[in-house]
């Protein structure tokens, strides 16, 4: 599984506990939910799916195969958005 | 007709911006426009700095524009702005002060959409916003009304003959701290309008930004901070293209949207409006209200 960190072409804010990200290339803003922002910001620095599912599973109530498959899905989505980007 | 390079400063949402251009006519048409804003002779440093050089009625930029381009467009690289448009093209270097400098087709207003880009980039590093909206004094202290466009900013402020308006088009927020009873935040006027005649240069403490929308009947309730945060974004100018300062709005928004009473405002076309809202501002600061601010 490869790893992902946070685009250099953004800038965010968490407001009451989720993620408002502004892509500045295409000045679209974005608002994630609470997993999503979990997801968001445990790839501050670049971080396997495996453990981004880890980090999801350990903050609610899923199973890690689950949050496995539902990292894999978000991450492609918000790599589309241009919020993260692959690291290798 | 060139006559050496003449210096004008105006003072929008309290943000000084010097204007510098050889043209007269230039310097007539935009000290016509931002009239009330000209910026008394204090000696304070300008927060930027634009030179216009005005290029005659029948310029137009060579960059690409047309219907794939209908705004502004904006490319932040090796830390300038380029920024053009038909009747406008410049660069603008952000800094203590901002410092810019735009061709301009003359005999018209192509010098305004440049001061906004600029004010924008300028305000958001300085606490200050320029938000899509009309707004209006009430007893000194600022009611905001914002929305989509055609969602009724002009309408309601047709509807308040009897207040002091602030703009119908691009109120400025400006954070001020003082007071805490006033929400450290101040509304004011812009020279930025859709119609013929800016408003003239006023303030006041802001008690509330209301969200409209147009009904049967005034209503008004409490705005979700988050859906709030989310339109206030949407309904900031900002032609912005770098991190940076698109950190820096967000921060702004998001301590604007924690300091001051966000609302849903429902307003029929009516003007039982306007004693709807004096009434509402009336009760700011007490016990109970919808309304931040200092009691009266």
């Amino acid at each position: 599984m490869g790893r992902v960190r946070r685009s250099s072409r953004i800038a965010f804010r968490t407001i009451d506990g989720e993620a408002a990200i502004v892509t500045v290339d295409d000045r679209k803003l974005h608002m994630l939910n609470q997993v999503g922002t979990v997801i968001f910001e445990t790839a501050a620095a670049p971080t396997s799916l495996e453990d981004l599912a880890t980090a999801v599973a350990a903050e609610f109530e899923v199973a890690p195969d689950r949050a496995g498959v539902d990292c894999r899905t978000f991450c492609d989505e918000l790599v589309k958005r241009k919020i993260l980007e692959w690291a290798d | 007709m060139a006559t050496g390079v003449m210096t004008t400063d105006f003072e929008i949402a309290g943000l000084r911006l010097r204007i510098e251009t050889e043209s007269s006519s230039l310097r007539d048409d935009v000290a016509a426009r931002f009239a009330s804003y000209e910026a008394p002779a204090d000696g304070r440093p300008p927060d930027a700095v634009m030179e216009m050089v005005d290029r005659g009625e029948r310029w137009q930029t060579a960059r690409p524009y047309g219907a794939a381009f209908p705004e502004a467009e904006a490319r932040f690289i090796d830390g300038v702005y380029q920024v053009w448009r038909k009747e406008f093209e410049g660069e603008i270097a952000l800094g203590e002060p901002v410092r810019s400098r735009f061709q301009v087709a003359g005999g018209g207003l192509a010098f305004e959409t440049p001061v906004r880009l600029v004010m924008t980039l300028c305000g958001a590093g300085r606490e200050t916003l320029f938000l899509h909206a009309s707004g209006a004094l009430f007893g000194g202290r600022a009611l905001v009304f914002t929305a989509k466009s055609g969602g009724g900013k002009t309408t309601l402020l047709s509807l308040l003959p009897e207040q002091t308006p602030l703009s119908d088009e691009v109120v400025g927020l400006a954070r001020r701290p003082g007071d805490p009873a006033d929400g450290g935040w101040i509304a004011l006027s812009t020279p930025f309008t859709g119609g013929p005649t800016p408003a003239r240069s006023v303030s006041g403490p802001l008690d509330a930004i209301c969200f409209l929308r147009k009904g049967a009947t005034n209503f008004v309730e409490p705005a979700d901070r988050r859906t709030a945060f989310r339109r206030l974004l949407r309904n900031t100018l900002a032609y912005i293209a770098d991190p940076g300062t698109a950190g820096s709005l967000l921060a702004t928004v998001d301590s604007l949207s924690r300091s001051v009473s966000l609302l849903e405002l429902e307003f029929a076309k009516s003007s039982d409006i306007g004693r709807y809202l004096r009434g509402l501002a009336d009760t700011a600061g007490r016990p109970g209200s919808l309304v931040s601010g200092a009691p009266a």
